[in-house]
């Protein structure tokens, strides 16, 4: 298509015997929040950096901006703007010089002061890169990545490590972005960021492509249904409502059901009605929607992030 | 402004407002100039009796013999050897000279009575305290050999000339020493950086700028430079004021603070090339610098040293770079400084270039 400003087919990239990128292929449309979710390990920088033409591909061949990453790295480099992962910027010069130092690296570049106040570091401009925290630490790291006006911005793992404040304050300046109209490329391990800020995401695994789609379509898809919850039922209600709906399971005084894919508005129906009729006293019921972390345990049969958040 | 610059300027802007870094690089050197002064300039240690035997008689072989049974020094055969020079470049602190016809005058005293006999030459240091009791050992040994041959009557005499370069003092010494180690610190500068960088992911961010491996490499030779001359400053003029010393600053010598610098610095992108994390490559830099730092001829001159020592201070480039500064800034002995010169500007080049070559900001 005309407006994908990237498009990779049949990348491979090896390490010896270890295949760390398997031949996967993806477009990204311009204007979007392309998001690549995986654990640590299945190949998502690799991945980025390939873009980046920082790393060279094995074999496969990728188009960037229109441009062959092969043959055209340099003006590649011009267009792109990069945050690369664990990236930290130089302890002791201030926000306003670490941003100029990178902007000047660029024949041509933008105003560095419009770029702090596009990022809201304006309080923090003459504050030493050292003194500052987790989350302004990488907004930083995004204001460094626009110094050349990119069309096409990578993210790499742009907030982990930071508190849930600082994640917040790293996706605002995400959606900054988009509203300039970059294109931005995410990757991440926290399915919670990429349902929040991706337009489309591609589900890594083991260096492959296992799931693409928007989060909603993901979800729908891969989810495996929502799952109707009632608690704080009278074991009179339960037993009419399992009776009614099969799929319900006990679990102490609630219950809960998967809802088979586009039956779900049906089931709900049925419960309300006989706890209506029935005059049950029931606390409380509501739809539980399956996350991300449900589509990528149901795709692998294992966890997102291991252990746990 | 160029990248270049603008990577020298923040480089610079970033060391001075870390004054921790700043304190050490200004004191250290200091520090060592003065500990190593007094521990080593107030201290003798084994004697060492470099000789010419001109004559090569009989008598002088057995005046030499009466000396190595002493025990008192360590006799060193220098013939062959420019000795007058090695004195005046500070290396050895005295040595002995039998003239030819020792033998012949030594019988002609004895036939005829007079005194004024044989005569034997120390050219010594007075400055190093070593010297005055090598003088002493001759001079005993002599007496004793009058006393057998003749009893009483004065055979051999000992002629003691202080030749060595006027001022020059263990402080002297050391100072040129001092400076080759500032210089040689550009190495733990250059793989600090290089390993902190690629932890920090600032490498890979510059390699996604049109920003070039090899101009950063030549922004930061010139900044390492500017920071190994500011380190340089503190001991020259605390040897000028305090110990009068006159290093005398030439294009030798600044040559020699350029080369060392390139040459250090290259060993140093070497090792964080090769270095799999950042500690154990600061590990690695300081166990190969550490034990040079003693044995290149910095604090003590090589010829005093071990054997085993000495091989090793014959391959280690700071002996070079501290030899060539010395015979340039002190002793005025330039074509021993020249050849250093050739030696570190060689090893500069080379290390610098392989350097370069095997520096790379990618991933692979």
């Amino acid at each position: 298509m005309e407006d994908d400003v990237i498009k990779v087919k049949s990348l491979v990239k090896k390490y010896g015997n270890f295949t760390a990128v398997d031949n996967i292929s993806f477009n990204i449309k311009k204007g979007e929040i392309f998001a690549f979710l995986g654990p640590n390990g299945a190949g998502k920088t690799t991945t980025v950096e390939m873009l980046e033409c920082l790393r060279r591909a094995t074999s496969g061949s990728v188009d960037v901006l229109g441009f062959d990453i092969k043959k055209d790295d340099f003006k590649i480099k011009q267009r792109i703007g990069v945050l690369p992962q664990d990236f930290s910027a130089f302890e002791w010069l201030t926000v306003y010089e670490n941003i100029d130092y990178f902007a000047q690296m660029y024949p041509k570049h933008r105003d560095v002061d419009i770029i702090i106040k596009t990022l809201d570091l304006k309080d923090k401009r003459d504050i030493l890169f050292r003194d500052l925290s987790g989350g302004l630490k990488q907004r930083v790291g995004v204001a460094i990545s626009l110094v050349n006006d990119p069309d096409m911005v990578f993210l790499d793992e742009p907030s982990t490590g930071l508190d849930p404040k600082a994640r917040r304050d790293v996706w605002d300046a995400i959606k900054e972005l988009k509203k300039e109209g970059k294109t931005v490329f995410l990757t991440t391990h926290y399915m919670d960021e990429a349902y929040h800020l991706a337009d489309q995401i591609c589900v890594l695994h083991k260096g492959q492509i296992i799931a693409e789609g928007t989060p909603e379509d993901l979800i729908n898809r891969y989810g495996g249904g929502n799952t109707l919850i009632i608690r704080g039922c009278s074991q009179e209600a339960r037993d009419e409502l399992i009776n009614a709906i099969p799929d319900f399971k006990n679990e102490g005084s609630s219950l809960m059901a998967r809802l088979p894919e586009g039956d779900g508005v049906t089931s709900i129906s049925v419960a309300a009605s006989i706890i209506n009729e029935g005059n049950f006293a029931c606390e409380e019921i509501y739809v539980k929607k399956s996350t991300l972390e449900d589509v990528f345990l149901n795709l692998t049969g294992e966890k997102l992030v291991q252990g746990g958040k | 402004m160029s990248a270049i610059t603008v990577d020298i300027k923040y480089t610079l802007i970033s060391f001075f407002r870390n004054k921790r870094v700043v304190f050490w690089t200004l004191f250290f050197p200091i520090i060592l100039f003065l500990l190593f002064g007094f521990i080593f300039g107030s201290q003798s240690d084994s004697i060492n009796l470099y000789y010419q035997d001109n004559d090569g008689s009989q008598v002088s072989g057995a005046f030499i013999q009466a000396l190595n049974t002493t025990g008192a020094v360590e006799l060193k055969n220098g013939s062959g050897m420019d000795l007058a020079q090695m004195l005046r470049d500070g290396k050895i602190s005295a040595y002995m000279e039998i003239p030819s016809g020792f033998e012949k005058n030594m019988a002609l005293a004895k036939l005829q009575g007079n005194s004024s006999g044989a005569g034997i030459q120390i050219y010594y240091d007075k400055s190093k305290s070593t010297s005055m009791a090598a003088i002493s050992i001759v001079e005993q040994v002599a007496s004793g050999f009058n006393m057998k041959t003749s009893g009483t009557k004065e055979l051999i005499t000992v002629n003691a000339n202080d030749v060595a370069t006027p001022g020059m003092n263990y402080f002297d010494f050391l100072l040129p020493g001092i400076l080759a180690i500032c210089i040689m610190s550009a190495i733990n500068m250059a793989v600090a950086v290089i390993t902190h960088y690629r932890d920090t992911g600032v490498f890979r961010k510059l390699s996604t700028t049109p920003f070039s491996s090899l101009k950063w490499i030549a922004a930061r030779i010139v900044a390492w430079t500017l920071v190994v001359v500011i380190s340089l400053i503190m001991p020259l003029l605390l040897s000028w004021l305090a110990f009068g010393t006159h290093p005398n600053i030439n294009l030798i010598s600044v040559l020699l603070i350029v080369a060392g610098t390139a040459m250090f610095a290259g060993l140093g992108i070497i090792f964080a090339n090769y270095a799999k994390d950042s500690e154990s490559a600061v590990t690695a830099v300081m166990a190969i610098t550490f034990p040079l730092m003693f044995i290149s001829g910095t604090f003590i001159p090589v010829e005093n040293m071990p054997w085993f020592l000495q091989y090793i201070a014959n391959v280690s480039p700071l002996t070079y770079l501290s030899n060539g500064l010395r015979s340039s800034m002190i002793t005025g002995n330039y074509g021993d400084a020249v050849m250093n010169l050739v030696i570190v500007g060689g090893l500069g080049i080379i290390l610098f270039c392989v350097g370069v070559t095997v520096f790379n900001w990618k991933e692979d």
